[in-house]
């Protein structure tokens, strides 16, 4: 295709929250204020009823109200939650981390590299690379999967660490994002030094352009992290192992399971919570990466 | 006894539907190695000749509960054979993953097939021929019925492992209080019990009619006891009906207790279906030997309260029952070791000591014959009343029709039955309409793999 | 038109190791669903001899098309696209304004809040909603029966709105940030100017920061209705709960479905395929038509 698809950038993200006061006087501020608590009643609700419901047994969760604690046993679950099954959730926390650690860390390298490929170089090919990769943000991953597996299933690595674990290398929406970031953040002028002074392409990438990326690097670490952690399709079809299960297959099958064995219903609750909690603290400390991550990905 | 996770992943309850497996006891005195030790050549023995040069390893596939502990058993009581468990997830997926293999030229061994999936299987030719392997010897120590669930076209190409011939469960504590007598007899009295119990409390159901995948084959066995045969074959193509005179009483008898909101519709297995079971919303159900632990397991408070009783009659002398859940171990094409896979399932089948296994994890109602010596078949049940449930369902068992048979569509006549009871819940349909719209639908799925197929 | 020819081949080699993967992970298995779904396997009489595969062109399209079920699950796409619109544009849209209008503490409590669902599993958040859905079970039904407000989230006229609600507690959070992120970024005199000029608070809201955080909007747009294609997990667990969810309730349980619990792989293939052209002629569309974001000229 001929239409050259490029990300411009009119200004640099401006993180103005200190800077900007909202005027004292404001009428509507009760209102506003009721309608806000109310959206925070909203959403915070589910997590509530997951952190009460995680001290139950299993009797208690289907005999009590969801709202307030009622004979609770946490330590007693969290013991149980570790033990059931040879230990199966640590395994499944373990394989998580594996499949989100690296599959995001590898994604984040290789991302940053073809972004900067992209924003800084010219090749033959560069606009098609470029127009494949905007195409591939526009496809939904959960698409993908039937025909990952079918491939897969080809080349017999179903039911493998690789099947789950190479398909999140890949971030088209991570490149598109270090491109937008590296034209906007990394000068010309840098690496003209760099190369006057007779440093190396791969030197330059490390000691400069990462350093400068850095932002949009932990961006788009937590982006395909929590991705692949949340990614439920995939692993689903592509294992049936239980001892490669991340912990979202493996919650799911318990779950299924609870039926013929009813403590699992109360160890899915405590076990929901217990993977939770990761992923929320990350939310809640590295809230000023995901914010300027998104408005590098916003701006137009 | 520990429970592996293989186990309940039977029970999934998420998946398009099946895992009602619940497999089985067999019991059969002739324990395993005595198949071992049989000569080879065909002659002779009253076990077939394969098993004699049976040796070398087996890869085994089940999701079904106690295999860890069957499998460990087998592999310490002889040397020849070696077996190694994998474990798929329970139904629906296991059989892709299964048909996946095959076409990759890697299967297991063995694999937990249900009734209703062995015609999809054989559709795909992906079984091996178990009658060239001398199974057919073994065709007299199976319960005739479901012998011929893997038995197509006169050749024998899974053998049968458990099922689950309906009886029923009541509430004798509810009935009593709501003024019955006793359990039913009869539907129609199953009916004026419903009308009952209702109206003495309106939170309380005398059963369950739902919408769910499981459900939908769950209901089937309701047409089957009376007689009806939605599935037969016509020369070379398949004839499929839902609208005969009898399935059509049941689904008239089952309109006008929807209609008048006697039944409640927590679906199947659902944390809310267990919550009316343990609150006595739920006060009968008509249901297989396998649903004993499920119930006690998920309701253990209710202790004493259970008991079985004979499936209700449709005319008073007439007893017949029908089958819910059933699974066969199948010996997959391409599998590298079928003899021995073969012994081994004979052997799970039928040995005591395996069967006793799965008759307390509670995984179905045996395909062998000869249960005397499977203790946790004889033996009575402190939590249904100090009863012997099981005797019930022994007598259950052999009055289930010989000839109810699969289409290689099954599944999805479930699931597309399913999709239509939802239009009845919501009154949006009749039941009658659903079955008609249903076994339309079938002979499309059926035309859709380029079978010949038409309505009866 | 761009730098230095000089480095030549060097941007390739950067772009290289990302750019094979992209190619075994997007572009060869499609290609390859793409062939799968131009075969299909079919037996004849009862199906008791071994079924063959041949070439059927777009047999297997015309098949997915043609069936009433899968084309009920485009609908509900449409639907669920429908309840998008306010639930995660309009609300997320909302949500914004008032956080950007709201000083202090409560700010970053509100948006961490909001926020925090992102970081949960959508199989988790649906396990966790099916308890708040059930009869019996939940303290939402239950406190709503005490006020004399029976509803049945599960039934077959409400389960839809029922999953669009999980999705909404998902990505509500996060669509806010992003144009929040945007509403930060608009220069602190640019409102000011506005405010002098006599606007009110609800004036700079309509008239100066939606119209410039337009950009934040089509991608959280763009992303949402990708999202709405995408839709598997929460179905796939409330089904359990609610028959009403249907096995192919969505075009990617449906594809599930057909290759997992029907074998009938070649039209699963199809199926797939259409999504993902679907998704993508939707979401780039909706990119072309505003002239905004990654695609513009």
């Amino acid at each position: 295709m001929s239409a050259e698809l490029t990300a411009t950038v009119e200004r640099p993200p401006r993180r103005v929250e200190r800077a900007r006061q909202a005027p004292r006087q404001y009428p509507q501020g009760l209102i506003r204020t009721t309608i806000l608590f109310l959206l925070a009643a909203y959403f915070a609700l589910p997590m509530y009823w997951l952190a009460v419901s995680s001290t139950k047994s299993t009797s208690s969760l289907f005999g009590s109200g969801g709202l307030w604690f009622s004979h609770p046993q946490f330590w007693q679950n969290l013991a149980s939650l570790f033990r059931y099954d040879d230990r199966s959730y640590l395994q499944w926390a373990l394989n998580s981390i594996l499949y989100a650690g690296v599959g995001a860390i590898g994604a984040t390298l290789l991302a940053v590299m073809a972004g900067y490929g992209l924003a800084k170089h010219d090749f033959p090919g560069r606009n098609l690379v470029f127009s494949l990769i905007l195409a591939g943000v526009l496809v939904p991953v959960t698409a993908l999967a039937l025909p990952l597996y079918l491939l897969a299933s080809k080349i017999g690595i179903v039911d493998t660490y690789w099947s789950v674990l190479v398909p999140g290398l890949v971030s088209p929406f991570g490149v598109y994002l270090a491109r937008v970031y590296v034209e906007q953040a990394l000068p010309d002028d840098l690496l003209d030094a760099a190369r006057i002074d007779g440093a190396g392409e791969w030197v330059i990438f490390v000691r400069i352009v990462l350093p400068v990326v850095k932002p949009a690097v932990v961006t788009i670490f937590l982006f395909q992290f929590v991705s692949i952690w949340n990614n439920f399709f995939l692993p689903l079809i592509m294992l049936s192992s239980q001892h490669l299960f991340p912990i979202t297959l493996g919650l799911q099958s318990w779950s299924t399971r609870a039926t013929r064995e009813p403590v699992l219903y109360s160890l899915v609750v405590a076990g929901s919570l217990v993977s939770v909690v990761p992923l929320v603290l990350a939310v809640i400390l590295l809230q000023r990466f995901w914010q300027s991550g998104l408005t590098a990905g916003s701006v137009k | 006894m520990r429970n592996r996770e293989i186990g309940a992943r039977m029970w999934t309850r998420s998946r398009a539907g099946s895992w009602r497996s619940l497999l089985a006891l067999g019991v059969v005195p002739l324990v395993l190695l005595s198949a071992c030790g049989s000569s080879g050549g065909g002659g002779g023995g009253s076990s077939s000749a394969a098993p004699a040069k049976a040796h070398g390893s087996v890869v085994f596939w089940s999701w079904a509960p106690g295999m860890p502990q069957v499998v460990a058993l087998f592999n310490k009581s002889q040397s020849a054979i070696h077996v190694k468990l994998g474990v798929p997830p329970a139904g629906d997926p296991a059989y892709l993953k299964m048909h996946a293999a095959v076409k990759a030229g890697n299967p297991p061994d063995l694999a937990h097939v249900e009734f209703t999936a062995l015609p999809a299987f054989q559709q795909q030719a992906e079984l091996e021929n178990l009658s060239k392997l001398g199974a057919d010897s073994y065709q007299r120590q199976y319960i005739d019925w479901t012998w011929k669930q893997g038995n197509f076209a006169g050749q024998t190409y899974a053998i049968p492992w458990a099922s689950g011939a309906l009886g029923l469960y009541y509430r004798a504590d509810l009935l009593h209080k709501y003024g019955i007598s006793g359990p039913p007899k009869t539907w129609a009295e199953f009916a004026a019990d419903a009308k009952k119990v209702h109206s003495a409390n309106p939170n309380a159901y005398m059963t369950f009619f739902s919408a769910d995948n499981f459900y939908a084959q769950w209901w089937m066995a309701y047409p089957w006891q009376a007689g009806a045969r939605w599935y037969g074959t016509s020369g070379n193509s398949w004839t499929i009906g839902m609208s005969d005179p009898t399935t059509s009483q049941v689904a008239d008898y089952w309109q006008k207790m929807i209609d008048a909101k006697q039944v409640t519709s927590a679906p199947t297995y659902s944390t809310g279906w267990f919550k009316a079971i343990q609150n006595g919303n739920i006060v009968a159900l008509p249901a297989p030997q396998w649903m004993s632990a499920l119930i006690k397991s998920n309701a253990p408070a209710l202790k004493g309260k259970w008991r079985v009783a004979p499936l209700p009659e449709w005319k008073p002398g007439t007893q017949a029952s029908a089958n819910y859940g059933g699974s066969s171990l199948a010996v997959l094409k391409g599998a590298k070791n079928p003899a021995a896979a073969l012994v081994f399932a004979h052997w799970l089948t039928t040995d005591p000591a395996a069967i006793n296994i799965w008759v307390s994890v509670g995984d179905g109602w045996p395909a062998a014959t000869g249960l005397s010596k499977v203790s946790a078949l004889t033996s009575p049940d402190p939590y249904y009343g100090g009863e012997n449930i099981n005797a019930v369902f022994k007598n259950m068992d052999a009055l289930v029709d010989k000839n109810w048979k699969w289409t290689p569509v099954a599944d999805q006549t479930f699931s597309t039955l399913s999709g239509h009871l939802n239009d009845v819940l919501s009154r949006k349909t009749t039941l009658k309409q659903a079955l008609a719209a249903t076994a339309g639908d079938t002979v499309s799925q059926l035309k859709a793999k380029g079978l010949s197929a038409k309505s009866s | 038109m761009r730098r230095r020819g000089r480095t030549g081949w060097v941007g390739a080699a950067f772009v290289a190791p990302f750019a094979v993967l992209f190619a075994a992970t997007y572009l060869v298995p499609v290609g390859y669903a793409i062939q799968f779904s131009l075969f299909r396997t079919r037996s004849s009489g009862l199906g008791l001899a071994p079924p063959t595969t041949h070439f059927a062109w777009f047999a297997n399209y015309v098949d997915a098309l043609q069936d009433p079920g899968y084309r009920d699950s485009l609908g509900r796409v449409v639907l669920i696209l429908l309840g998008f619109i306010p639930a995660l544009i309009a609300l997320p849209v909302l949500m914004a304004l008032l956080l950007d209008a709201t000083r202090g503490r409560l700010r970053s409590f509100f948006r961490t809040v909001y926020f925090l669902p992102y970081g949960v599993p959508g199989v988790i958040g649906s396990l966790v909603w099916a308890y708040l859905y059930t009869p019996g079970i939940s303290p939402v039904v239950a406190a709503l029966g005490h006020a004399g407000v029976h509803v049945n989230f599960l039934d077959s006229s409400t389960v839809l709105w029922s999953i669009v609600n999980v999705v909404t507690w998902e990505f509500a959070g996060y669509n806010m940030l992003i144009i929040y992120a945007a509403l930060l970024a608009i220069p602190a005199d640019v409102i000011e100017a506005a405010r002098v000029d006599g606007a009110s608070e609800r004036q700079i809201a309509m008239r100066v920061k939606l119209p410039l955080v337009r950009p934040a909007i089509v991608l959280v747009g763009v992303f949402t209705a990708i999202g709405g294609f995408q839709i598997f997990a929460e179905p796939l667990v409330l089904r359990t709960i609610a028959p009403a969810i249907t096995a192919n309730y969505t075009p990617n349980l449906s594809a599930y479905t057909e290759a997992f619990a029907n074998n009938n792989t070649n039209l699963a293939a199809a199926e797939a395929v259409l999504l993902a052209v679907l998704a993508f002629v939707l979401s780039f569309g909706l990119m072309r038509a505003t002239r905004q974001g990654a695609f513009a000229r």
